[in-house]
């Protein structure tokens, strides 16, 4: 009995040893590009040339074979199209998402020496931050605006890594931006997580009506996007200061597109 | 001798693989499947398992390889070969259990198939034929043993 286990167990390890070097066939068919599996193929003639009657059942039954080897490698070849035509579909809508987009936000303002190099989310880091596409391979720095498909500003990036960077967004309680409304007076934007806090920096000249607050080139941003509709928020003034707090909902998804403004 | 002896036996594995071939070829529904070359395949794995069986089943997966599928060359001779060490393998293991036999012969036999399970219904459909060869293997086995 011991006996049969030991040859039992050589047999195994025997087996074992071809499927092995059957994994090399495989991978030398595989750097070959099929060359090895498809030498044969190319080679033989299967076709019988002979002209006896007798001999049109082997045909037929031979027919059998080449019939169902060509319906297994249309059958591949129409899944592979299907699988194609899936994939040339689902870039097909991103593209036509894309574009529109685009679309809307060209329809903004007029930027026109202004280039929009389009990103989108990778993941969210445990430090809430949101890890975005692009980096220095696409002359990424630090600081650069990042604004999404209606112009608004959504944050700012705050590390700029080789192929990726970390955007800096409100939900962060680090976030913090400089911003200018039409009147010049400067503000200065921050975040707890789920208010922003607006206090102004100088104050030229305050009116009611500011409408909206700006990054702005003169405060070393790359162009006037709007970060906040101000008209629904009320200031308060005290001893020519400026403060006021905004409640802000979800600012993007992760669906959302983005856009690094960047100059010509 | 020796050369002869695995030439015919691969010659007689080859032709089970076309019978099953043709065999599935025939067969209109996908919800029945015969798999003769897999009984053989079980059956000396089982009952002869020996290093002689290595180079027929190479042999065999190498021609299915070659003139049958789309994939790598090689592919199929690692099925056939882990399909008969498994197969040696859960029946060694299970003998002695009850169901033990239908165990490893649902075992082998869904790695044998495991490529064609693509969806929840291709799986079904491999279920059914599986009590199917299974009936089959059982009926080969009593007759032989009849036989003797």
């Amino acid at each position: 009995m011991q006996g049969t286990k030991s040859v039992t167990k050589n047999n195994y390890i025997l087996y074992i040893l071809f499927i092995f070097l059957s994994g090399l066939l495989i991978l030398v068919d595989y750097f070959s590009d099929k060359e090895l599996s498809g030498y044969i193929p190319n080679q033989v003639n299967f076709e019988l040339n002979l002209d006896t009657k007798e001999l049109i059942n082997i045909y037929n039954f031979n027919s059998i074979f080449e019939k169902r080897a060509q319906l297994i490698s249309e059958n591949i070849r129409l899944k592979n199209e299907v699988q194609d035509l899936r994939a040339l579909e689902i870039e097909n809508q991103e593209l036509i998402q894309k574009i529109s987009s685009y679309e809307s936000i060209t329809s903004i303002s007029n930027y026109e020496n202004i280039d929009f190099y389009s990103t989108g989310f990778i993941a969210k880091n445990l430090n809430l931050e949101f890890l975005i596409y692009g980096g220095t391979n696409q002359q990424l720095k630090p600081g650069d605006l990042v604004v999404n498909e209606k112009g608004f500003v959504i944050g700012y990036l705050k590390e700029v890594f080789y192929s990726y960077s970390i955007l800096e967004t409100p939900y962060s309680s680090s976030f913090n931006l400089e911003v200018i409304d039409k009147y010049n007076n400067t503000y200065l934007v921050t975040s707890n997580g789920s208010m922003l806090f607006i206090s102004s920096i100088s104050i030229v000249n305050y009116k009611e009506d500011i409408d909206y607050l700006f990054t702005d080139l003169s405060l070393d941003q790359s162009g006037k996007f709007p970060l906040l509709d101000t008209r629904k928020i009320n200031f308060e003034i005290k001893n020519n200061q400026i403060n006021a707090t905004y409640l802000f909902d979800e600012i993007f998804t992760f669906n959302s597109n983005l856009f690094i403004p960047r100059f010509k | 001798m020796k050369l002869f002896k695995n030439i015919f036996r691969m010659i007689y594995f080859v032709i089970f693989l076309f019978i099953e071939l043709s065999l599935n070829f025939l067969v209109v529904t996908e919800f029945v499947s015969f798999f003769p070359f897999f009984l053989l395949l079980f059956n000396i794995s089982t009952n002869r398992f020996s290093n002689e069986n290595i180079f027929p089943i190479i042999g065999c997966g190498l021609i299915y390889d070659i003139f049958l599928s789309e994939g790598y060359l090689g592919l199929y001779s690692i099925l056939f070969l882990t399909v008969a060490v498994i197969s040696n393998f859960f029946y060694e293991r299970f003998f002695s259990y009850n169901y033990g036999i239908y165990i490893s012969f649902s075992i082998t036999f869904m790695i044998y198939n495991s490529t064609k399970i693509v969806d929840l219904v291709s799986f079904l459909a491999l279920l059914v034929s599986l009590v199917i060869n299974y009936l089959i293997y059982t009926l080969i086995k009593k007759s032989m043993v009849l036989n003797v």
